[in-house]
């Protein structure tokens, strides 16, 4: 007998949940849903969902952080690390083109990380707001990613919930001077 | 009313309504983080209020099952229970009491209910690999492995699109094991029948 077709359509990005100093065995993936979100979070043995429904979905923050910086840095130091003494050693033994190749190889090696996160775009933290919570999205950690999940969510809440003019959110009364900070 | 402004996620500074929707980055008045705030009709939404089931007036009013005194205003779609106001839970257009919500999430027959599902696929793969980095553990781990992906072959997996590949390569890598441990103890029994 054939399967009922799944409903689900897979998020680009994917990301680790971190729990305790950077550690974690969680792995997490959006899949789009008819009507829902679907985040899951699986480990080994097992998954967990969340879902959270077009119709109440709130608010969609993408917030830069500095990862891909500090990240670069740390691939130029090992760049710097372990080529430097290479080179090093290459420019007191005039004429070792074995430890020219090493120093090139090594520092190129690590180059070639810091370019690759480069290109990856800048990294952030994606959250999602319904009225009863505010949800971090860690497989949306890189801005393009983002985006383009956000692309592809924004017309699905748009169908259900309709579009929030600039005159409704102006008219709304959070918009009041003294909810705003 | 109760102020819905989205707040910045880093410092939780509340951010005025001329950030929203504005497709591009932009710096929180507080913190200076950057970011970029998408906001949908819901956010205008104002909060749900409960509802109160209606007191019964008249003699032979049709009752809620679980409260005596309130008119039931619908019957349960799956057990057929006459519910009132606050008892009906109105899911994918069906209405339901919570006794068939709970038995129909615990009998996963309610697939929008299910936050967790167990991947056997998964553990049994993870059976048959692990023990290869002691060598020797494999002797038990892949009986094990093979029992899982059988036992479970058919058990629901996860919600999400998903082949049965690990549970083959499971069976394959604890049946080569097994295969292995199958000519070492040959060799030990014949190479012992041989002094």
């Amino acid at each position: 007998m054939a399967r009922p077709p799944n409903p689900y359509t897979k998020l680009a990005g994917r990301g680790l949940r971190r729990i305790a100093f950077g550690i974690s065995a969680t792995r997490c993936q959006l899949w789009l849903g008819e009507d829902h979100l679907l985040a899951v979070d699986s480990t080994i043995a097992s998954e967990e969902y969340r879902r959270f429904y077009y119709r109440d979905i709130e608010a969609f923050i993408i917030r830069r952080t500095v990862q891909r910086t500090v990240t670069n840095w740390m691939l130029g130091v090992l760049a710097l690390v372990m080529g430097g003494p290479l080179a090093a050693l290459y420019f007191s033994e005039r004429g070792n083109v074995g430890l020219l190749i090493a120093a090139i190889g090594v520092t190129l090696f690590w180059l070639l990380f810091l370019v690759i996160n480069t290109l990856r775009g800048g990294t952030c933290q994606t959250h999602i707001r319904t009225a009863a919570q505010l949800e971090q999205l860690p497989s949306l950690q890189r801005i393009p990613v983002a985006r383009k999940a956000l692309a592809r969510l924004q017309p699905l809440i748009i169908a259900v919930q309709g579009q929030a003019t600039p005159e409704e959110l102006a008219a709304s009364p959070w918009m009041a001077p003294e909810n705003v900070r | 009313m109760t102020p819905r402004l989205v707040a910045c996620t880093k410092c939780r500074t509340p951010l005025p309504p001329v950030l929203y929707n504005t497709g591009n980055l932009r710096a929180c008045p507080s913190c200076r983080a950057r970011l970029q705030v998408e906001v949908f009709p819901a956010v205008l939404r104002p909060p749900g209020l409960g509802v109160a089931g209606e007191t019964v007036v008249l003699d032979g009013e049709a009752t809620c099952f679980f409260h005596a005194t309130k008119r039931a205003v619908v019957p349960c779609g799956s057990c057929g229970r006459f519910l009132c106001a606050v008892c009906d839970v109105e899911m994918n257009g069906e209405h339901l009491c919570s006794l068939c919500i709970e038995s129909g999430k615990k009998k996963g027959r309610m697939q929008k209910l299910e936050n967790k599902r167990t991947l056997y696929d998964n553990l049994a793969l993870a059976v048959a690999l692990i023990p290869m980095i002691f060598g020797y553990t494999t002797i038990i781990g892949a009986p094990i492995a093979i029992f899982i992906a059988i036992r479970y072959w058919n058990a629901p997996s996860s919600v999400v699109p998903r082949t049965r590949w690990r549970s083959v390569v499971a069976i394959i890598v604890a049946l080569l094991q097994l295969v292995g441990w199958a000519v070492v103890i040959y060799f030990i029994a014949s190479s012992k029948s041989h002094h």
